[in-house]
């Protein structure tokens, strides 16, 4: 995984832990997870705030050998904030070549957005930009995606297709759930195609980058007029 | 407290799975290790270990670049407007490069991106361990909007480095600004960026284990 892929953007608000999930998610898959729960008591900050995915490969989804990769979303989340989660990975070297990356996907109560997607942008930046609400994100599109949209719990073969400029040396493809709801998919393949392959597009969506942007420029005023926090844990126990 | 009130972004929440899971990573510090995850060891150094004082330890595994970086973070917010010195117990053992102690005024990300960015860099300042255990103190003004500061240890290239006795206090503008900056060749970096993307651009790698294993 080349971290570059997270941190090409300045990420305005991002706070990281480390913290085991539900479900192991094999390398070099990566997860990322952005998810606000609707209501909170107190938190232990150095915990963190509750898991709001769960993302991994779902031992029970497993049929006849066959794997399946799951986002599941494990409360009720805030509706005012990009709430999503993704498992991710990236391929490199294949600039100018068109690309498809095809799964059978299954959903569950999903209430935004569900599916594949491949990101093209330079250094995989745009899912981050857009929904962080950084500076330029209305200018930037969501990555390209297939979403799931058969009927609930029905596999469904999705493939997403992207032309990756000559000058962008990686892409960004996984599966990926905004807002709530459970997706799977399994058979994933991975290939270049020729151009006659038509190109997808749709794009991944639930993504508000206005309402992003002012709540993170909110957030940064409120957090720059809070008291100071004493280090977490300076006695390393 | 409302933890929402930390959360200034959706991104708020993200998690990235750390694989090097050798040492006791404490609670409340973030590794922020090389992209493949398996150049650096960070966490507790049981052999350091003393009653009711623990060292945190970054060494780095096998035969790295002189660019990587390998780092222990907690970033802390509140001092918006304040001059804050982190200091610490420091010593470092076959630090080819550069190792110490480390504060930003901002957000920063330890990690080899920052080594290439030398926007980023100018923001992370440093004062570098010795041979011997020896307090140091990293002092910066945060500006009147900054929401966000980083704290860490961190080590360039190839060794080790420990820190234990670490504090975070804010002081009078009495106490000199430091002027060091964590120590990364920018220019060089830069070039090894270029080299590398090149020769990933050369060489196709799709991805890996579709199959789940």
């Amino acid at each position: 995984m080349d971290y570059r892929v997270f941190f090409a953007a300045p990420l305005a608000a991002l706070v990281m832990s480390v913290s085991a999930t539900e479900s192991i998610l094999p390398a070099p898959w990566t997860a990322m997870r952005a998810g606000i729960p609707a209501s909170s008591g107190p938190v232990d900050w150095a915990k963190g705030p509750p898991p709001a995915y769960d993302i991994g490969v779902d031992p029970a989804a497993e049929e006849q050998g066959q794997r399946s990769l799951s986002i599941k979303s494990l409360v009720k989340l805030d509706p005012g904030y990009a709430n999503f989660a993704v498992a991710q990975q990236s391929a490199q070297g294949y600039a100018g070549k068109r690309l498809r990356f095809s799964a059978q996907v299954r959903s569950e109560g999903v209430s935004t957005w569900a599916g594949l997607f491949m990101d093209d942008g330079p250094k995989g930046g745009a899912l981050n930009v857009v929904a962080a609400g950084l500076e330029g994100g209305e200018h930037t599109l969501p990555p390209s995606g297939a979403a799931a949209q058969a009927p609930n719990g029905t596999w469904q073969d999705v493939s997403v297709v992207v032309q990756v400029p000559a000058t962008v040396n990686s892409v960004t493809l996984g599966l990926a759930l905004v807002g709530e709801g459970k997706v799977w998919a399994r058979k994933l393949h991975f290939e270049v195609v020729g151009p006659e392959v038509p190109l997808t597009d749709t794009r991944m969506l639930g993504f508000d980058w206005a309402k992003a942007r002012d709540e993170r420029v909110r957030n940064e005023k409120m957090m720059s007029l809070m008291r100071p926090s004493p280090l977490t844990n300076s006695s390393l126990d | 407290m409302d933890f929402r009130a930390l959360l200034a972004a959706p991104l708020a929440a993200l998690v990235m799975t750390s694989s090097a899971a050798e040492l006791r990573m404490p609670q409340g510090w973030t590794a922020a290790l090389d992209p493949s995850g398996n150049a650096y060891q960070a966490g507790v150094d049981p052999g350091m270990d003393e009653p009711g004082r623990h060292s945190l330890l970054i060494q780095s595994v096998g035969s790295r670049s002189v660019l990587d970086i390998g780092a222990v973070m907690q970033m802390v917010f509140g001092y918006a407007g304040k001059r804050v010195r982190l200091s610490a117990q420091v010593k470092a053992a076959g630090a080819d490069t550069w190792a110490g102690l480390v504060l930003s005024d901002k957000m920063a990300f330890l990690n080899q991106f920052s080594a290439s960015d030398a926007d980023t860099l100018a923001h992370v300042f440093g004062v570098a361990a010795g041979a011997d255990w020896k307090t140091v103190s990293v002092v910066v003004d945060v500006p009147s909007d900054g929401w966000m500061i980083t704290t860490g240890l961190a080590l360039v290239g190839n060794g080790k480095v420990w820190a234990r006795d670490l504090k975070l206090d804010i002081v009078g503008t009495d106490m000199p600004l430091t002027t060091s900056h964590m120590g990364v060749d920018v220019p060089r970096a830069l070039a090894q960026l270029h080299e590398q993307e090149a020769a990933q651009a050369a060489h196709e790698k799709p991805p890996q284990n579709l199959e789940l294993r």
